[in-house]
């Protein structure tokens, strides 16, 4: 059950822009950490490739 | 295979975090509560209810929940909404996800007519695949309803297909607990 779990949800991304800071935002389980949506931009489509992120 | 990106919006697409911290600032300030600006700005992201569940005893919280809500509402519509700034390059970004065949959904703790005035603001109305507010379900963020809800438009696409960007803990904390309900769906069918 708990492989099933793991498995099923979904990616989080963070973005710093809002303004909380880089380490509650890891925290709180964000597996990759961005400036800002023109930062997501710059790391298109490096992105898309989840499983080498980490 | 990443199919779709659900996206945040305050925050996360638009500059309007001080903003936010200004309403419930106000809001608190006019029932009687001088919360710093420092304790609410870290708890923006939340649906109100949370909000004011965390900062008040619980019978003050009750007693007052939908008025504090309902003060900062149209606080934020009426003084704050206008100066709202689009974080740039979300069209270009989003041009590109949606070349590559991959769907964009909106999921946010704000109301409808806010998300619409932000789709506007970001030019992206044409690019996206669908939009899910707190008026669509029953309990906001850190709840996974938003979430869940954004991805109950995306048939036939699995959670782990799914990228969520989101700015605060609460994103991520929601995120986290979606295949925690479809796990429970699946136990109880078996």
């Amino acid at each position: 059950m708990r492989s099933q779990l793991v498995k099923s949800v979904c990616v989080p991304f963070g973005v710093l822009c809002g303004g909380f800071e880089r380490e509650i935002l890891a925290k709180a389980g964000y597996i990759a950490i961005y400036q800002d949506p023109a930062d997501l931009l710059n790391n298109y489509p490096q992105f898309l490739n989840v499983n080498e992120l980490g | 295979m990443i199919k779709a990106i659900i996206f945040d919006l305050d925050g996360t697409l638009v500059d309007s975090v001080d903003y936010h911290t200004e309403a419930w600032v106000k809001a608190f300030q006019k029932y009687g509560y001088d919360f710093p600006s420092d304790r609410l700005r870290e708890q923006i992201g939340k649906g109100s209810e949370f909000i004011i569940g965390e900062l008040l005893p619980e019978a003050e919280a009750e007693k007052l929940e939908s008025d504090i809500a309902g003060y900062r509402k149209q606080y934020y519509q009426e003084n704050l909404l206008e100066k709202v700034k689009p974080f740039p390059k979300v069209r270009e970004l989003f041009e590109k996800i949606k070349a590559d065949n991959i769907k964009v959904v909106l999921a946010s703790s704000a109301r409808k007519e806010t998300i619409e005035h932000y789709k506007k603001l970001l030019d992206i109305a044409d690019l996206i695949d669908g939009a899910t507010s707190t008026d669509d379900v029953e309990q906001s963020k850190p709840k996974p309803d938003i979430f869940a809800a954004a991805l109950d438009k995306l048939k036939g696409i699995d959670p782990e297909e799914v990228i969520v960007v989101g700015d605060s803990p609460y994103d991520a904390i929601a995120a986290s607990k979606i295949g925690l309900r479809t796990i429970w769906r699946t136990l109880w069918w078996f």
